[in-house]
């Protein structure tokens, strides 16, 4: 037996290879002094790039960490906070105390002192403060921040006499991190109601894999059928969605001089004739949802092939010998189209289990060969969020 | 009646296979009782199909989901739709056979009758990937609802009247027994070839071949492009 030649190049090449590594074994190569330098100098600048570029990093990272932080804490205070109406305590002193994390004895005084200080503010007053619809936010922002901090936090609670005080809600919708605010509440068993839940979904899964499947008519309800169709939409903003779909379309009908009444019963044997059209559609659509987004109502295009078994012109006579049999003259067939047209469906929304949600939908279509096709049925939507 | 004990025999060989090998695959699992990812591809298919029992041509187009059960097996379920077309042969023999009915009979006008079959189906089929996924080789068992304009007996006739001045002729049809609307089941058999991937992307080459309880036979072969995914706990 001698070994294949593929064999034998493969063994040269391993000897050929083991060589070169005895060979190499031990060996060094010293660069010139002047090549060193140039190196070296390279190697700096590569290193001072680095630190550049770690430096961008670094405050980018700390912008993406810090701006939301900053926010979602704008957000918190956006309440009208005790402040606005009590005396400014942007005192230097508090803010210093707030600053180093511990409170000081004189913060304690000072805040005593203010508490006997304030003027008890009327009620009339406290009206014609909150009577005004916009509230300096800038201004309550600015305090507020100030007593965030917790070490300022307790003192003042403690020492402001609230009764004085009308807390007054703005109301806020949950944005960016307060979603993640809201999130966590839920993981610790706080429960947010049902809307802000939904918002929190709509934000996180933006596309969604979608199955529709309609009892649908072909014409004036001559055929009748189905109209099956996937597709895949991209949440387009809070409101907004583009729906990208494939579609098929089976529709059925029998001749109308028919001695057999039942030909929809499955599995049955029947002699009149049928038509079936059937056919395949794309129709990109933009959908536009509700406040509440329990309804979207949705408006696009469609190009559609279509095969049918209907002649267009034809003519149907009784077979004078044997009663119940028909003779069928087709004259004329147009059996395959291809045309555009629009499309107008509204959907809504019926119960969501996790990520999927149930919709039922009704739609029409209609095309540039005089097709009109109508259908109602259900929208299966499995929510995701695209993985980078 | 041999053709139906025989898809019977089929359509029952595939069912247990299918029984035994989700069977076999529960007590793998068992054993290897590690928490896994398995990886999924979502993708659509779509292709020329031949209904051989019609004898006519189309299309079919299949929308399926994959995932791993093991290092050689996977599920596929899908959602498919056929269409098929094809036009009488008995027409156009006849009437192209005698070249002077125009002439004879200018009036004379007549078309073939159109026979269209669509169905959709579905068919959960277990692969068996070959080749470090190269090749997969799948059975499963497929349900499907078909609706059709194809008689399975009817009559073609071509008559001629003849006149004082000319004959003048007609053709009609008549349908004697016709199964318009079936809901069936049976057995498919797939067999895929990996053709290219980029990053996600891959695209297979594919046929199918199957046969159900109505006597259809459907034979696919196609183009099948899968995205692949990881759907996290």
């Amino acid at each position: 037996m001698h070994p294949s030649p593929k064999k034998l190049l493969n063994m040269e090449n391993k000897i050929f290879e083991h060589s070169i590594e005895n060979r190499m074994v031990g060996f060094k190569l010293k660069p010139a002094d002047l090549v060193w330098e140039k190196v070296e100098k390279r190697i700096q600048k590569e290193k001072k790039r680095r630190v550049l570029f770690g430096w961008i990093f670094f405050g980018m990272v700390i912008a993406a960490v810090g701006i939301p932080f900053f926010n979602s804490h704008e957000n918190e205070f956006q309440p009208t906070s005790i402040s606005t109406i009590s005396t400014p305590i942007s005192n230097q002193k508090v803010v210093e105390s707030a600053e180093n994390n511990k409170p000081s004895s004189d913060t304690e005084n000072e805040l005593n002192q203010l508490q006997q200080n304030v003027p008890s503010v009327s009620e009339t007053s406290k009206k014609q403060i909150f009577q005004k619809d916009d509230i300096d936010i800038e201004r309550s922002n600015f305090v507020s921040n100030e007593i965030d901090h917790p070490v300022s936090n307790t003192p003042q609670e403690s020492s402001i006499n609230t009764a004085n005080i009308d807390r007054k809600m703005v109301s806020a919708n949950p944005q960016g991190a307060d979603t993640i605010i809201i999130r966590e509440c839920e993981e610790l068993g706080i429960k947010s109601s049902a809307a802000s839940s939904a918002a929190v979904n709509k934000n996180i899964f933006d596309r969604q894999w979608n199955f529709n499947a309609h009892y649908s008519f072909h014409g004036t309800g001559d055929l009748s059928g189905t109209f099956i169709e996937f597709g895949y939409e991209k949440k387009l903003g809070k409101r907004y969605g583009f729906f990208n779909n494939i579609g098929m379309t089976i529709h059925s009908g029998k001749e109308f001089f028919s001695s057999n009444n039942n030909s929809s019963q499955l599995n049955a044997r029947y002699n009149s004739m049928q038509y079936v059209t059937t056919g395949i559609q794309i129709s990109p659509t933009f959908y536009r949802y509700s406040k509440r987004g329990d309804v979207k109502i949705g408006a696009g295009m469609v190009a559609r092939y279509q095969t049918s078994s209907q002649p267009t012109t034809y003519s149907i006579s009784p077979q004078p010998a044997t009663p119940g049999i028909f003779l069928t003259r087709i004259r004329e067939m147009e059996p395959n189209s291809f045309s555009l047209g629009y499309k107008i469906s509204v959907e809504l929304h019926l119960i969501s289990i996790k990520k999927t949600d149930l919709g039922f939908q009704l739609f029409f279509q209609n095309d540039t060969r005089g097709d009109v096709i109508t259908g109602f049925g259900l929208s299966l939507q499995n929510k995701f969020k695209k993985q980078d | 009646m041999k053709t139906r004990s025989c898809y019977k025999k089929i359509l029952k060989s595939i069912i247990l296979g299918m029984m035994a090998s989700v069977l076999l695959f529960q007590g793998y699992a068992q054993k290897n009782n590690k928490l896994r990812i398995p990886e999924r591809k979502i993708g659509l298919s779509i292709g020329f199909s031949q209904h051989q029992k019609q004898s006519i041509g189309g299309v079919f187009i299949e929308a399926g989901q994959e995932m791993k059960l093991s290092k050689k097996m996977s599920l596929y379920n899908n959602f498919g739709f056929t269409m098929h077309t094809g036009i009488d042969p008995k027409h156009d023999m006849v009437v192209t056979s005698i070249p002077s009915l125009r002439l004879q009979d200018p009036s004379f006008s007549t078309a073939a009758f159109r026979f269209v079959t669509a169905g959709i189906q579905t068919s959960p089929t277990l692969l068996l990937n070959l080749k470090s996924d190269k090749i997969k080789l799948g059975f499963g068992p497929v349900v499907r609802y078909q609706t059709t304009s194809w008689p399975s007996d009817y009559e073609f006739n071509l008559i001629s009247t003849p006149t004082t001045t000319r004959t003048l002729y007609y053709t009609n049809y008549i349908i004697k027994q016709i199964q318009p609307h079936a809901l069936t089941g049976g057995g498919r058999m797939m067999f895929d070839v990996h053709v290219a991937k980029i990053k996600r992307f891959e695209a297979r080459a594919t046929c199918s071949y199957q046969v159900d309880s109505n006597g259809d036979r459907l034979a696919g072969l196609g183009i099948k492009l899968q995205r692949s995914y990881v759907k996290l706990p």
